[in-house]
């Protein structure tokens, strides 16, 4: 009776965040889903049911197929530069270095950065004619003149590339860590004493062992990947042309600039289900039960 | 229950009582105070977060001129994000009172979330009318009704650094826009300076697009008609500013392909740090320019008329009434404070603008105001400003579409088109071609 008792408290004490959750999520989602099958036109704020036509225009509309292309390409670079930069990292701040704890909060200081501020600092480092990275490359006579890093059409994405992944990769390098720290040393030891040299050790046990770290982070990144969009606003704002316009840029695009909220749903919709289905691939083909 | 208890439920009834008679009271007694003739009417105005500590001041000599009126003074980020709040609040119908509106008043208009200004319910504003440039009320009006009061004029004009021009021997008159090229061109191999020319073609409504309209204008044309038909045959001014566009990035090499990125910041910072020579600004912005403690070519920048026609793309930023506004009689006392005449029968926000920016004059009789003029004249040629006046060519003539919902998304498009074309993914007529199959795309919608 006594323990009954104490589930209804539990549940009575959780109604408030229940209600907050209701209102702030479940709510705005479901409004935004049912948004998707209509037209809502923002100035005489009328809303017509028109099924899947939203949908329907989205898979046919000429800016559909390069914004895809662009988001693969921007997370598939992203994910590549986070994954060996922070695995890297993890490795150099699992050894008992001097300075390591400073290190590791000094790590922290890009992923504390808001994201439009990280672009904002990028934008000045990557500007024409007043940027740092051309000040400092044209010094060291790496370039001889400055390039227009945001102007032009491999360089723009690749800069956005380099801030978005300066920006992911503490967190990142974080959850590796903690995944080698739980590697028991005592492998690293059996397999000193066989005889394996330190690329063998890291191929055959770190890497194995640390599958399902690197599987959290491929998730994570590939999701916050397939939905940047401030990192790609403040720099670029989609340009040069639209060369940087993934597919988020054209939801707040469509939604906000253009007021076409169903048409901007559809799209921030059909987004989510592409992440949906990238991240169902990655676990059931990544996701292996590990037993030391 | 004791005796003890009884006191105490006694006791807490009496206070409950004494205070629910106090609060009766008081409530009569503030009942009973006389009201004052006229209540004080908080007013609601959104703007620009831009010249703030200007418009306090301005606003605080509001208060003082109308003791019973106060307003409640908002600001969001220039641009977009105003447009995307203020258009929020208006789906949402919060109460507004005042609104500056730029290139959206048609849509606004269309919408009814602006009013017209009619002499019946604002008195007065027929004279305006009548005292404006008509350029000016051309552009603040919808379907022949005019909707607001304006803030400031915008040209676009040619400026440019003489020291430069000088040195380079270049003469600052330009009957074509190949003498404009060649004297670009004379510049880059005279003088140490790469780029003569950069240009804000960012992807904003107000970049590439602003600028693409400027050098029609400049040409004689037009984008469209009326019934937004693009002029875009081959040898129409349109096509021809395109032209001249990526030809001057890509063949001269006269204007910096950076341009593509570039903001009105970028231009300024540029100018006034003595790497180009020429930049298309509005004269306002020569005040500062040529202004010793923030510019390094102080003394050196100076405007001149645009080459062919002269004509260059004028617009009118103006405040408007909302039409979800509670106090439209006091609206007006105010939108008449922001964009005409203050109690005194002052111009005092138009020639307070005049005075501390020195442009966007759109009362042809500040001209002859000597405190305006005394201070246009420590920074620009007041001769020309005033000569330039009638070049100016409404954005609303050359892009009508202005006035659609659907503006913004075929001014994005132009963006894509104009940058393709200049980074030479795209000809100019296959860029023109992108561009005018989305304006029918739009209209069919």
């Amino acid at each position: 009776m006594r323990e009954l008792r104490k589930g209804k408290l539990g549940y009575a004490l959780l109604i408030p965040a229940f209600f907050l959750v209701l209102l702030a999520v479940f709510y705005p989602m479901v409004y935004s889903f049912v948004l998707s099958f209509c037209e809502f036109d923002l100035g005489t704020d009328s809303t017509r049911f028109v099924g899947l036509s939203n949908y329907v225009e989205i898979i046919s509309a000429d800016y559909f197929l390069p914004a895809i292309q662009r988001t693969i390409q921007f997370a598939v670079m992203s994910l590549a530069g986070t994954i060996a930069i922070s695995l890297g990292m993890a490795l150099v701040l699992n050894e008992n270095i001097r300075g390591r704890f400073l290190a590791r909060v000094l790590l922290l200081v890009p992923w504390a950065i808001p994201g439009t501020v990280n672009g904002l600092m990028w934008k000045w480092i990557f500007n024409a004619n007043f940027g740092g990275l051309n000040g400092i490359l044209t010094q060291l006579h790496v370039i001889p003149s400055y390039v227009n890093w945001l102007s032009l059409p491999a360089t723009a994405m690749l800069a956005v590339v380099f801030a978005n992944v300066w920006k992911e990769v503490p967190f990142s390098t974080l959850i590796l860590l903690a995944g080698i720290q739980s590697i028991p040393l005592e492998l690293y030891d059996a397999a000193h004493i066989d005889g394996a040299n330190t690329w063998n050790r890291f191929v055959k046990i770190t890497l194995p062992l640390l599958k399902n770290s690197i599987l959290i982070v491929l998730i994570l990144n590939t999701m916050i990947n397939l939905l940047a969009f401030d990192i790609i606003y403040v720099l670029t704002g989609g340009g040069p042309a639209d060369y940087t316009a993934v597919l988020n840029w054209w939801t707040y695009t469509i939604s906000f600039r253009m007021f076409n909220f169903g048409l901007g749903s559809a799209l921030a919709y059909t987004l989510g289900a592409i992440n949906l289905v990238v991240a169902i691939a990655y676990f059931k083909s990544l996701y292996r039960r590990i037993e030391f | 229950m004791g005796k003890q208890a009884i006191t105490k439920i006694q006791v807490a009834l009496v206070v409950v009582l004494m205070v629910a008679v106090i609060a009766a009271s008081g409530y009569w007694l503030l009942m009973m105070q006389p009201k004052p003739l006229e209540e004080k009417v908080t007013l609601r105005f959104v703007e620009f977060a831009a010249g703030v500590t200007e418009m306090k001041a301005a606003l605080a000599e509001f208060e003082r001129q109308y003791p019973n009126l106060k307003v409640n003074f908002e600001t969001y980020g220039a641009g977009d994000p105003y447009y995307s709040a203020v258009s929020t609040m208006f789906v949402a119908k919060e109460e507004i009172d005042i609104v500056r509106v730029e290139t959206w008043l048609g849509e606004w208009a269309k919408n009814g979330w602006v009013i017209p200004l009619t002499e019946d319910k604002f008195p007065g504003v027929e004279k305006y009318r009548q005292r404006l440039y008509p350029g000016a009320v051309d552009y603040m009006s919808y379907k022949g009704q005019l909707y607001g009061l304006p803030s400031f004029g915008g040209t676009l004009v040619l400026c440019y650094n003489e020291e430069i021009l000088q040195k380079a021997g270049v003469d600052p008159v330009f009957k074509t826009w190949d003498d404009f090229t060649a004297a670009c061109l004379k510049i880059k191999e005279k003088t140490d300076i790469k780029y003569p020319l950069f240009g804000n073609w960012e992807k904003a409504y107000y970049g590439f697009p602003w600028n693409w309209y400027h050098i029609t204008a400049s040409m004689g044309g037009r984008i469209m008609d009326e019934n937004y038909k693009c002029q875009f045959a081959e040898g129409q001014p349109a096509y021809r500013a395109l032209q001249w566009m990526v030809d001057a990035v890509r063949k001269h090499r006269i204007v910096d392909p950076a341009s593509i990125e570039g903001t009105w910041t970028d231009v300024r910072d540029l100018f006034h740090t003595r790497k180009i020579a020429f930049e298309m600004m509005r004269a306002a912005y020569l005040s500062v320019a040529n202004n010793a403690s923030v510019s390094r070519i102080a003394g050196n920048a100076k405007f001149t008329l645009m080459p062919e026609t002269h004509g260059q793309l004028a617009w009118t930023t103006l405040y408007c009434i909302s039409s979800t506004s509670k106090h439209k009689d006091q609206a007006w006392t105010l939108l008449k404070f922001l964009g005409g005449e203050d109690k005194y029968g002052k111009l005092f926000r138009a020639k307070a603008n005049a005075i501390s920016t020195g442009g966007g004059i759109v009362y042809p009789e500040l001209y002859d105001d000597p405190d305006v003029i005394a201070k246009l004249k420590t920074f620009l040629d007041v001769k020309l400003l005033r000569e330039t006046e009638k070049y100016g060519v409404s954005m609303s003539y050359l892009t009508p579409c202005i006035s659609e919902a659907w503006y913004i998304a075929w001014a994005t498009e132009v963006s894509t088109q104009g940058h393709k074309a200049i980074l030479g993914e795209v000809t100019v007529r296959q860029a023109l071609d992108a561009i005018e199959s989305k304006i029918n795309q739009l209209k069919a919608k």
